[in-house]
């Protein structure tokens, strides 16, 4: 007998994979994993930090829906950006606290985690999946960036958790 | 005193507004210039008041004519006032609000490889150049700025 089994990743046990398969045991162990996201999602503590998420990004698009919404000739915000997010947030660790939402200049979406002067660290979402980080975590400064892929790239996810340690 | 009102009314207009003053293409160190925030993406709007702080994205500078620069004014010599007058009038007129505003020196920025060009137009506008082409890097610098410069809000 074989089970199908889900595997940890970098703290998010349920990450939005892209869809490439089209077997007829892909698309049910896909319908599987959604029903089973789906009823985790549900719960109080975990359904909670999503939906703020969902709340700020619908409030931040609002907000940035035109060119020069800052005043100072900023681009409207990216709706490929705003995909790629979204996908973002279903990837990222849930035992992350909620990042900041904002729009940079060009139009990409940017999470932000802050604790204190001195450890901060931000990620934009490019709209062909490059994310840009940059961080400053006590006398350490680090930027950079890295493909989207599957799954947020461990450096990311060892700079957001640097911050908080 | 209508009449003492209306004479320093009459007396203040023979006189330039000094925001208007055209200052030196050179600035000092120790001079204070402004960003004027217009969006949650500035500053974070919900923390309580001694938790506000700036954003990075007040700082994320701009492509003009082939050149990265963030748009600043210079404010030493004002009035808070006057301050608040120049960004209504250059910042806002584009119908967004002006929600609050970053201060930081000149010495700041310079320390972080940028430099503030002058060019009075309008009148005691600055650019923050030197930017790195690399957006990563552009995050890093506005993030120093950002943790440098002081949020004000209008009273």
């Amino acid at each position: 007998m074989s089970t199908a089994c889900i595997t940890i990743n970098n703290g998010n046990f349920l990450p939005s994979y892209t869809e490439r398969a089209v077997s007829d045991d892909a698309n049910k162990l896909r319908d599987t994993i959604s029903k089973v996201r789906r009823e985790i999602f549900e719960s109080v503590s975990i359904g909670e930090i999503d939906r703020e998420i969902e709340i700020a990004l619908k409030e931040i698009t609002e907000e940035c829906a035109n060119d020069n919404w800052d005043g100072y000739g900023a681009n409207a915000i990216n709706v490929n950006s705003l995909i790629e997010a979204k996908r973002f947030t279903d990837t990222l660790p849930t035992t992350l606290p909620l990042p900041e939402v904002s729009v940079d200049p060009d139009g990409d979406i940017s999470f932000e985690w802050y604790v204190r002067p001195r450890r901060v660290f931000s990620v934009s979402i490019g709209s062909d999946c490059l994310l840009s980080y940059a961080g400053i975590i006590g006398l350490n400064k680090v930027h950079g960036e890295e493909f989207f892929g599957d799954e947020i790239p461990k450096t990311i996810t060892d700079n957001i958790q640097r911050i908080f340690s | 005193m209508k009449f003492l009102k209306r004479l320093l009314t009459t007396f203040k207009e023979f006189f330039p507004k000094k925001y208007d003053n055209v200052l030196p293409l050179e600035v000092t160190n120790n001079e204070t210039i402004s960003r004027f925030l217009t969006s949650r993406s500035h500053y974070s709007p919900n923390a309580p008041l001694p938790a506000k702080r700036v954003k990075y994205g007040a700082f994320m500078p701009m492509m003009h004519e082939g050149k990265w620069e963030c748009s600043v004014f210079r404010i030493d010599g004002l009035r808070e006032d006057e301050v608040w007058h120049i960004g209504e009038a250059q910042i806002a007129k584009s119908s967004r609000k002006v929600h609050g505003r970053a201060d930081i020196q000149v010495l700041s920025i310079g320390k972080k490889s940028l430099n503030v060009e002058p060019d009075n137009n309008p009148p005691r506008h600055a650019n923050i150049k030197g930017w790195p082409e690399e957006k990563s890097a552009q995050k890093l610098k506005a993030q120093e700025l950002a943790l440098e410069a002081n949020l004000a809000f209008k009273a």
